[in-house]
Protein backbone atom coordinates (compact mmCIF):
# COMPACT_ATOMS: atom_id res chain seq x y z
CA UNK A 1 0.00 0.00 0.00
CA UNK A 2 2.89 2.33 0.73
CA UNK A 3 4.17 1.95 -2.81
CA UNK A 4 0.74 2.81 -4.20
CA UNK A 5 0.70 5.81 -1.89
CA UNK A 6 4.01 6.88 -3.37
CA UNK A 7 2.30 7.15 -6.73
CA UNK A 8 0.35 10.14 -5.47
CA UNK A 9 3.13 12.18 -3.89
CA UNK A 10 4.34 15.53 -5.10
CA UNK A 11 2.55 18.26 -6.95
CA UNK A 12 -0.54 17.84 -9.09
CA UNK A 13 1.27 16.80 -12.28
CA UNK A 14 3.15 14.14 -10.33
CA UNK A 15 -0.11 12.86 -8.88
CA UNK A 16 -1.77 12.82 -12.26
CA UNK A 17 1.20 10.95 -13.64
CA UNK A 18 0.87 8.44 -10.80
CA UNK A 19 -2.83 8.04 -11.55
CA UNK A 20 -2.10 7.48 -15.25
CA UNK A 21 0.55 4.90 -14.36
CA UNK A 22 -1.83 3.15 -11.98
CA UNK A 23 -4.68 3.01 -14.50
CA UNK A 24 -2.62 1.84 -17.46
CA UNK A 25 -0.55 -0.47 -15.26
CA UNK A 26 -3.71 -2.16 -13.98
CA UNK A 27 -4.96 -2.72 -17.52
CA UNK A 28 -1.58 -4.08 -18.59
CA UNK A 29 -1.42 -6.43 -15.60
CA UNK A 30 -4.96 -7.63 -16.33
CA UNK A 31 -3.98 -8.05 -19.97
CA UNK A 32 -1.06 -10.29 -19.08
CA UNK A 33 -3.23 -12.37 -16.77
CA UNK A 34 -5.86 -12.60 -19.50
CA UNK A 35 -3.68 -13.73 -22.38
CA UNK A 36 -1.74 -16.14 -20.16
CA UNK A 37 -4.83 -17.85 -18.74
CA UNK A 38 -7.39 -17.05 -21.47
CA UNK A 39 -9.94 -17.07 -18.68
CA UNK A 40 -13.29 -15.85 -20.07
CA UNK A 41 -14.06 -13.62 -17.10
CA UNK A 42 -10.61 -12.05 -17.18
CA UNK A 43 -11.14 -11.57 -20.90
CA UNK A 44 -14.43 -9.79 -20.35
CA UNK A 45 -12.89 -7.76 -17.53
CA UNK A 46 -9.99 -6.85 -19.78
CA UNK A 47 -12.48 -5.67 -22.36
CA UNK A 48 -14.40 -3.66 -19.80
CA UNK A 49 -11.34 -1.77 -18.55
CA UNK A 50 -10.11 -0.74 -21.98
CA UNK A 51 -11.62 2.67 -21.31
CA UNK A 52 -9.08 3.12 -18.51
CA UNK A 53 -6.34 3.16 -21.16
CA UNK A 54 -7.99 6.13 -22.81
CA UNK A 55 -8.36 7.83 -19.43
CA UNK A 56 -4.69 7.12 -18.61
CA UNK A 57 -3.54 8.55 -21.93
CA UNK A 58 -5.62 11.69 -21.37
CA UNK A 59 -4.06 12.11 -17.92
CA UNK A 60 -0.60 11.68 -19.39
CA UNK A 61 -1.28 14.31 -22.05
CA UNK A 62 -2.39 16.70 -19.31
CA UNK A 63 0.82 15.93 -17.40
CA UNK A 64 2.92 16.49 -20.51
CA UNK A 65 1.23 19.84 -21.03
CA UNK A 66 1.70 20.80 -17.40
CA UNK A 67 5.35 19.78 -17.61
CA UNK A 68 5.86 22.56 -20.08
CA UNK A 69 5.09 25.06 -17.35
CA UNK A 70 7.83 27.42 -16.30
CA UNK A 71 8.04 26.09 -12.79
CA UNK A 72 7.17 22.75 -11.23
CA UNK A 73 7.41 21.74 -7.59
CA UNK A 74 8.94 18.31 -7.22
CA UNK A 75 9.33 16.14 -4.17
CA UNK A 76 12.46 14.15 -3.43
CA UNK A 77 13.20 11.57 -0.79
CA UNK A 78 16.32 11.76 1.34
CA UNK A 79 19.37 10.43 -0.48
CA UNK A 80 18.03 11.00 -3.96
CA UNK A 81 20.34 12.45 -6.58
CA UNK A 82 18.91 15.53 -8.32
CA UNK A 83 21.57 15.40 -11.02
CA UNK A 84 25.01 13.91 -11.34
CA UNK A 85 28.32 15.37 -12.32
CA UNK A 86 28.57 15.28 -16.10
CA UNK A 87 24.81 15.40 -16.72
CA UNK A 88 23.70 18.02 -19.22
CA UNK A 89 22.13 21.10 -17.66
CA UNK A 90 18.39 21.14 -18.22
CA UNK A 91 16.85 23.13 -15.40
CA UNK A 92 17.54 25.55 -12.60
CA UNK A 93 16.42 24.45 -9.18
CA UNK A 94 15.33 26.47 -6.16
CA UNK A 95 15.04 24.71 -2.83
CA UNK A 96 11.71 25.19 -1.12
CA UNK A 97 12.35 22.91 1.83
CA UNK A 98 14.84 20.31 2.95
CA UNK A 99 18.61 20.06 2.91
CA UNK A 100 20.82 19.12 -0.03
CA UNK A 101 24.53 18.52 -0.37
CA UNK A 102 26.79 19.33 -3.29
CA UNK A 103 29.34 16.64 -4.05
CA UNK A 104 32.48 17.11 -6.08
CA UNK A 105 34.16 14.07 -7.52
CA UNK A 106 37.84 13.54 -6.85
CA UNK A 107 40.31 11.95 -9.23
CA UNK A 108 40.50 8.88 -7.01
CA UNK A 109 36.77 8.31 -7.48
CA UNK A 110 35.67 9.49 -4.05
CA UNK A 111 33.30 12.41 -3.55
CA UNK A 112 33.68 15.36 -1.26
CA UNK A 113 30.84 17.42 0.13
CA UNK A 114 31.68 20.97 -0.92
CA UNK A 115 28.47 22.68 -0.02
CA UNK A 116 25.12 22.38 1.63
CA UNK A 117 21.96 23.96 0.33
CA UNK A 118 18.76 24.88 2.11
CA UNK A 119 15.49 26.73 1.54
CA UNK A 120 15.91 29.68 -0.82
CA UNK A 121 19.15 28.42 -2.41
CA UNK A 122 19.36 27.74 -6.11
CA UNK A 123 21.59 25.54 -8.23
CA UNK A 124 22.01 24.26 -11.76
CA UNK A 125 22.17 27.67 -13.42
CA UNK A 126 25.76 27.50 -14.71
CA UNK A 127 25.24 24.37 -16.73
CA UNK A 128 21.96 25.68 -18.07
CA UNK A 129 23.03 29.20 -19.00
CA UNK A 130 26.29 28.12 -20.58
CA UNK A 131 25.50 25.84 -23.44
CA UNK A 132 27.24 22.52 -23.75
CA UNK A 133 28.58 22.71 -20.25
CA UNK A 134 27.68 19.70 -18.14
CA UNK A 135 27.07 19.84 -14.41
CA UNK A 136 30.33 19.87 -12.52
CA UNK A 137 28.79 18.65 -9.29
CA UNK A 138 26.46 16.01 -8.06
CA UNK A 139 23.58 17.34 -5.99
CA UNK A 140 21.94 14.97 -3.55
CA UNK A 141 19.21 15.38 -0.97
CA UNK A 142 20.12 14.90 2.67
CA UNK A 143 16.56 15.09 3.92
CA UNK A 144 13.22 14.92 2.16
CA UNK A 145 13.05 18.01 0.00
CA UNK A 146 10.65 20.06 -2.07
CA UNK A 147 12.40 21.71 -4.96
CA UNK A 148 11.11 24.10 -7.60
CA UNK A 149 12.32 23.13 -11.04
CA UNK A 150 12.46 26.11 -13.39
CA UNK A 151 12.41 25.48 -17.10
CA UNK A 152 15.13 26.93 -19.37
CA UNK A 153 12.62 29.10 -21.20
CA UNK A 154 11.30 30.64 -18.01
CA UNK A 155 14.81 31.28 -16.68
CA UNK A 156 15.96 32.92 -19.90
CA UNK A 157 12.95 35.23 -19.76
CA UNK A 158 13.75 36.20 -16.20
CA UNK A 159 17.45 36.51 -16.97
CA UNK A 160 16.86 38.73 -19.98
CA UNK A 161 14.36 41.03 -18.31
CA UNK A 162 15.76 41.37 -14.80
CA UNK A 163 19.20 42.99 -14.60
CA UNK A 164 19.12 42.48 -10.85
CA UNK A 165 18.84 38.76 -11.37
CA UNK A 166 21.81 38.72 -13.73
CA UNK A 167 23.86 40.61 -11.18
CA UNK A 168 22.72 38.23 -8.47
CA UNK A 169 23.86 35.23 -10.47
CA UNK A 170 27.25 36.85 -11.13
CA UNK A 171 27.79 37.62 -7.51
CA UNK A 172 26.95 34.09 -6.57
CA UNK A 173 29.15 32.55 -9.21
CA UNK A 174 32.48 34.22 -8.62
CA UNK A 175 33.28 32.81 -5.19
CA UNK A 176 31.93 29.48 -6.25
CA UNK A 177 34.20 29.24 -9.27
CA UNK A 178 37.19 30.33 -7.23
CA UNK A 179 36.55 27.54 -4.79
CA UNK A 180 36.03 25.09 -7.61
CA UNK A 181 39.35 26.10 -9.18
CA UNK A 182 41.08 25.58 -5.86
CA UNK A 183 39.41 22.23 -5.41
CA UNK A 184 40.44 21.04 -8.84
CA UNK A 185 43.88 22.71 -8.53
CA UNK A 186 43.60 24.37 -11.87
CA UNK A 187 41.48 26.55 -14.09
CA UNK A 188 37.92 25.46 -14.54
CA UNK A 189 37.15 24.37 -18.10
CA UNK A 190 34.59 26.57 -19.72
CA UNK A 191 34.93 29.29 -17.11
CA UNK A 192 34.09 32.69 -18.41
CA UNK A 193 34.41 35.78 -16.25
CA UNK A 194 31.25 37.54 -15.17
CA UNK A 195 28.83 34.75 -15.83
CA UNK A 196 26.28 33.14 -13.63
CA UNK A 197 27.26 30.48 -11.17
CA UNK A 198 26.38 26.96 -10.24
CA UNK A 199 25.78 26.16 -6.58
CA UNK A 200 26.54 29.00 -4.26
CA UNK A 201 29.92 29.01 -2.53
CA UNK A 202 30.16 27.08 0.70
CA UNK A 203 29.72 29.11 3.80
CA UNK A 204 32.77 29.34 6.02
CA UNK A 205 30.69 28.48 9.04
CA UNK A 206 28.95 25.20 9.71
CA UNK A 207 26.24 24.12 7.27
CA UNK A 208 22.70 25.21 7.78
CA UNK B 1 13.77 -35.59 -41.99
CA UNK B 2 12.97 -32.33 -40.25
CA UNK B 3 10.11 -31.67 -42.61
CA UNK B 4 8.68 -35.11 -41.97
CA UNK B 5 8.88 -34.65 -38.23
CA UNK B 6 7.32 -31.22 -38.55
CA UNK B 7 4.37 -32.50 -40.55
CA UNK B 8 3.95 -35.38 -38.13
CA UNK B 9 3.89 -32.97 -35.24
CA UNK B 10 1.37 -30.77 -36.99
CA UNK B 11 -0.78 -33.76 -37.62
CA UNK B 12 -0.59 -35.08 -34.08
CA UNK B 13 -0.90 -31.78 -32.26
CA UNK B 14 -3.68 -29.92 -33.95
CA UNK B 15 -2.81 -26.75 -32.07
CA UNK B 16 -0.04 -26.14 -34.57
CA UNK B 17 -2.64 -25.88 -37.27
CA UNK B 18 -4.04 -22.78 -35.60
CA UNK B 19 -0.80 -21.02 -34.81
CA UNK B 20 -0.21 -18.07 -37.04
CA UNK B 21 -3.79 -16.87 -37.19
CA UNK B 22 -4.59 -13.23 -36.60
CA UNK B 23 -5.93 -14.14 -33.17
CA UNK B 24 -2.73 -15.93 -32.15
CA UNK B 25 -0.57 -13.05 -33.28
CA UNK B 26 -2.79 -10.57 -31.48
CA UNK B 27 -2.54 -12.55 -28.27
CA UNK B 28 1.25 -12.37 -28.57
CA UNK B 29 1.25 -8.66 -29.38
CA UNK B 30 -1.13 -7.94 -26.52
CA UNK B 31 1.14 -9.81 -24.12
CA UNK B 32 4.29 -8.08 -25.35
CA UNK B 33 2.71 -4.63 -25.23
CA UNK B 34 1.42 -5.22 -21.69
CA UNK B 35 4.89 -6.33 -20.57
CA UNK B 36 6.50 -3.30 -22.19
CA UNK B 37 4.00 -0.94 -20.59
CA UNK B 38 4.60 -2.42 -17.15
CA UNK B 39 8.37 -2.30 -17.74
CA UNK B 40 8.22 1.39 -18.64
CA UNK B 41 6.10 2.17 -15.58
CA UNK B 42 8.42 0.13 -13.36
CA UNK B 43 11.52 1.82 -14.74
CA UNK B 44 9.90 5.21 -14.28
CA UNK B 45 9.09 4.49 -10.66
CA UNK B 46 12.50 3.02 -9.92
CA UNK B 47 14.70 5.50 -11.75
CA UNK B 48 12.75 8.72 -11.93
CA UNK B 49 10.41 8.26 -8.97
CA UNK B 50 7.49 10.05 -10.51
CA UNK B 51 9.43 12.99 -11.89
CA UNK B 52 8.05 14.02 -15.21
CA UNK B 53 10.76 15.45 -17.42
CA UNK B 54 14.03 14.71 -15.66
CA UNK B 55 16.56 13.11 -17.98
CA UNK B 56 14.73 10.81 -20.34
CA UNK B 57 11.71 10.44 -18.07
CA UNK B 58 9.40 12.19 -20.46
CA UNK B 59 10.38 9.84 -23.29
CA UNK B 60 9.89 6.85 -21.04
CA UNK B 61 6.48 8.15 -20.01
CA UNK B 62 5.60 8.89 -23.61
CA UNK B 63 6.32 5.28 -24.51
CA UNK B 64 4.73 3.64 -21.48
CA UNK B 65 1.70 5.87 -21.05
CA UNK B 66 0.89 6.94 -24.57
CA UNK B 67 2.45 5.10 -27.51
CA UNK B 68 2.32 1.51 -26.23
CA UNK B 69 -1.21 1.93 -24.79
CA UNK B 70 -2.38 3.39 -28.10
CA UNK B 71 -1.11 0.25 -29.81
CA UNK B 72 -2.56 -1.94 -27.07
CA UNK B 73 -6.09 -0.65 -27.64
CA UNK B 74 -6.62 -2.15 -31.12
CA UNK B 75 -4.63 -5.31 -30.44
CA UNK B 76 -6.39 -6.01 -27.15
CA UNK B 77 -9.83 -5.32 -28.54
CA UNK B 78 -9.20 -7.51 -31.54
CA UNK B 79 -8.03 -10.27 -29.22
CA UNK B 80 -11.12 -9.92 -27.04
CA UNK B 81 -13.57 -9.84 -29.92
CA UNK B 82 -11.96 -12.68 -31.83
CA UNK B 83 -11.41 -14.94 -28.86
CA UNK B 84 -15.01 -14.48 -27.77
CA UNK B 85 -16.05 -16.07 -31.08
CA UNK B 86 -14.24 -19.26 -30.20
CA UNK B 87 -16.11 -22.39 -29.28
CA UNK B 88 -13.84 -22.80 -26.24
CA UNK B 89 -14.99 -19.38 -25.00
CA UNK B 90 -18.67 -20.37 -25.22
CA UNK B 91 -17.84 -23.71 -23.65
CA UNK B 92 -16.25 -22.06 -20.65
CA UNK B 93 -19.68 -21.45 -19.11
CA UNK B 94 -19.96 -24.55 -16.99
CA UNK B 95 -22.20 -26.40 -16.47
CA UNK B 96 -24.95 -24.69 -18.42
CA UNK B 97 -23.29 -25.07 -21.81
CA UNK B 98 -21.76 -28.49 -21.26
CA UNK B 99 -24.69 -30.52 -22.66
CA UNK B 100 -24.71 -28.48 -25.86
CA UNK B 101 -20.96 -28.47 -26.32
CA UNK B 102 -20.62 -32.16 -25.55
CA UNK B 103 -23.42 -32.91 -27.96
CA UNK B 104 -21.70 -30.91 -30.66
CA UNK B 105 -18.19 -32.19 -30.15
CA UNK B 106 -19.09 -35.79 -29.43
CA UNK B 107 -17.72 -38.23 -32.02
CA UNK B 108 -21.06 -40.00 -32.30
CA UNK B 109 -23.17 -36.86 -32.41
CA UNK B 110 -26.04 -36.84 -34.89
CA UNK B 111 -27.47 -33.37 -34.30
CA UNK B 112 -27.10 -30.61 -36.84
CA UNK B 113 -24.53 -28.93 -34.63
CA UNK B 114 -22.52 -32.17 -34.45
CA UNK B 115 -22.74 -32.64 -38.22
CA UNK B 116 -21.51 -29.15 -38.87
CA UNK B 117 -18.77 -29.56 -36.28
CA UNK B 118 -17.59 -32.82 -37.79
CA UNK B 119 -17.64 -31.35 -41.27
CA UNK B 120 -15.43 -28.48 -40.06
CA UNK B 121 -17.61 -25.78 -41.58
CA UNK B 122 -16.31 -23.13 -39.19
CA UNK B 123 -13.36 -24.58 -37.29
CA UNK B 124 -13.17 -23.21 -33.79
CA UNK B 125 -16.05 -20.78 -34.27
CA UNK B 126 -18.98 -23.17 -34.58
CA UNK B 127 -21.16 -21.59 -31.88
CA UNK B 128 -20.69 -18.06 -33.12
CA UNK B 129 -21.11 -18.92 -36.78
CA UNK B 130 -24.52 -20.52 -36.29
CA UNK B 131 -25.88 -18.30 -33.52
CA UNK B 132 -24.80 -14.86 -34.73
CA UNK B 133 -26.53 -13.16 -37.60
CA UNK B 134 -24.76 -11.89 -40.66
CA UNK B 135 -22.81 -8.63 -40.67
CA UNK B 136 -21.81 -6.08 -38.09
CA UNK B 137 -25.32 -5.90 -36.68
CA UNK B 138 -25.30 -9.63 -36.03
CA UNK B 139 -21.89 -9.48 -34.38
CA UNK B 140 -22.90 -6.58 -32.17
CA UNK B 141 -26.12 -8.25 -31.11
CA UNK B 142 -24.29 -11.49 -30.37
CA UNK B 143 -21.72 -9.66 -28.20
CA UNK B 144 -24.38 -7.82 -26.22
CA UNK B 145 -26.40 -10.98 -25.64
CA UNK B 146 -23.19 -12.85 -24.83
CA UNK B 147 -22.34 -10.29 -22.15
CA UNK B 148 -25.78 -10.83 -20.69
CA UNK B 149 -25.20 -14.59 -20.69
CA UNK B 150 -21.78 -14.17 -19.06
CA UNK B 151 -23.27 -12.01 -16.35
CA UNK B 152 -25.96 -14.61 -15.64
CA UNK B 153 -23.31 -17.34 -15.52
CA UNK B 154 -21.12 -15.28 -13.21
CA UNK B 155 -23.97 -14.48 -10.83
CA UNK B 156 -25.69 -17.85 -11.15
CA UNK B 157 -28.96 -16.22 -12.16
CA UNK B 158 -29.92 -18.64 -14.89
CA UNK B 159 -32.31 -21.54 -15.08
CA UNK B 160 -31.53 -24.97 -16.46
CA UNK B 161 -32.12 -26.17 -19.00
CA UNK B 162 -31.09 -22.95 -20.64
CA UNK B 163 -33.26 -21.92 -23.55
CA UNK B 164 -32.86 -19.71 -26.54
CA UNK B 165 -34.37 -16.27 -26.18
CA UNK B 166 -36.39 -16.87 -29.33
CA UNK B 167 -36.86 -19.78 -31.73
CA UNK B 168 -33.83 -20.33 -33.95
CA UNK B 169 -34.59 -18.19 -37.02
CA UNK B 170 -34.15 -19.69 -40.47
CA UNK B 171 -32.03 -16.74 -41.51
CA UNK B 172 -29.15 -18.14 -39.45
CA UNK B 173 -29.21 -21.26 -41.63
CA UNK B 174 -29.92 -19.37 -44.82
CA UNK B 175 -27.01 -16.99 -44.42
CA UNK B 176 -24.78 -19.90 -45.47
CA UNK B 177 -27.10 -22.29 -47.30
CA UNK B 178 -29.06 -19.81 -49.36
CA UNK B 179 -27.82 -20.13 -52.93
CA UNK B 180 -25.75 -23.24 -52.27
CA UNK B 181 -26.06 -25.70 -55.16
CA UNK B 182 -27.10 -28.67 -53.02
CA UNK B 183 -29.61 -26.57 -51.11
CA UNK B 184 -31.20 -25.10 -54.21
CA UNK B 185 -31.56 -28.50 -55.86
CA UNK B 186 -34.02 -29.56 -53.15
CA UNK B 187 -37.53 -28.78 -54.32
CA UNK B 188 -38.85 -28.17 -50.82
CA UNK B 189 -36.38 -25.33 -50.44
CA UNK B 190 -37.52 -23.39 -53.47
CA UNK B 191 -40.61 -21.85 -54.94
CA UNK B 192 -41.47 -22.06 -58.63
CA UNK B 193 -38.91 -20.03 -60.47
CA UNK B 194 -35.97 -21.41 -58.56
CA UNK B 195 -35.95 -18.88 -55.73
CA UNK B 196 -35.77 -19.72 -52.06
CA UNK B 197 -39.15 -20.64 -50.67
CA UNK B 198 -40.99 -17.69 -49.14
CA UNK B 199 -42.10 -19.85 -46.25
CA UNK B 200 -38.47 -20.44 -45.34
CA UNK B 201 -37.58 -16.77 -45.61
CA UNK B 202 -40.51 -15.77 -43.39
CA UNK B 203 -40.00 -18.56 -40.85
CA UNK B 204 -43.45 -19.92 -41.64
CA UNK B 205 -41.74 -23.25 -42.19
CA UNK B 206 -38.89 -23.91 -39.78
CA UNK B 207 -35.79 -25.76 -40.92
CA UNK B 208 -36.04 -27.96 -37.87
CA UNK B 209 -39.44 -29.23 -39.01
CA UNK B 210 -37.70 -31.39 -41.60
CA UNK B 211 -34.15 -31.61 -40.26
CA UNK B 212 -32.90 -33.00 -36.99
CA UNK B 213 -32.68 -30.46 -34.15
CA UNK B 214 -29.63 -28.31 -33.76
CA UNK B 215 -28.77 -29.96 -30.46
CA UNK B 216 -29.75 -33.25 -28.92
CA UNK B 217 -28.94 -32.92 -25.26
CA UNK B 218 -30.19 -34.42 -22.02
CA UNK B 219 -32.74 -32.29 -20.30
CA UNK B 220 -31.59 -30.71 -17.09
CA UNK B 221 -34.32 -29.58 -14.79
CA UNK B 222 -32.18 -28.41 -11.92
CA UNK B 223 -31.84 -24.68 -11.68
CA UNK B 224 -28.77 -22.85 -10.54
CA UNK B 225 -30.84 -20.70 -8.26
CA UNK B 226 -32.58 -23.65 -6.71
CA UNK B 227 -29.31 -25.50 -6.35
CA UNK B 228 -27.97 -22.65 -4.28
Amino acid sequence: MASIGNLFRGDWPARLLGAAQLLIGLVAALGIATVVTLNPYLLLGFGAVQALIVLGIILFVIVAMLAQRGMVLEEFDAGQIIFSEGDPGRHVYVVKSGTLEVLAGRPDGSAEVVDRLGPGDHFGDVALLRRNLPHRFTVRTVTDAHIFRISPGALVQLYANLPELREYFRQKEEPHLRRLAALRKGPVPGHLPKSPGDPKPPPPASPR
Amino acid sequence: MFSEAWHQMRGVQGVFLEWGSALEWNVVFTFVLCVMILSCIGLSRLIYRGRQTEGNALWLHLLGLCIFPLFLLPFANFTIFEYSKQERFCASCHPSMDPYVNDMTGADGTSLAATHYQDRFAPGEECYTCHANYGVHGTFTAKVLGLNDAWRELTGTYTEPIKMRQPFPNVLCLKCHNGARKFMKEDSHTDPGGVVAKDLLTDKTKCSECHVPGHLHPERAKTALNAG
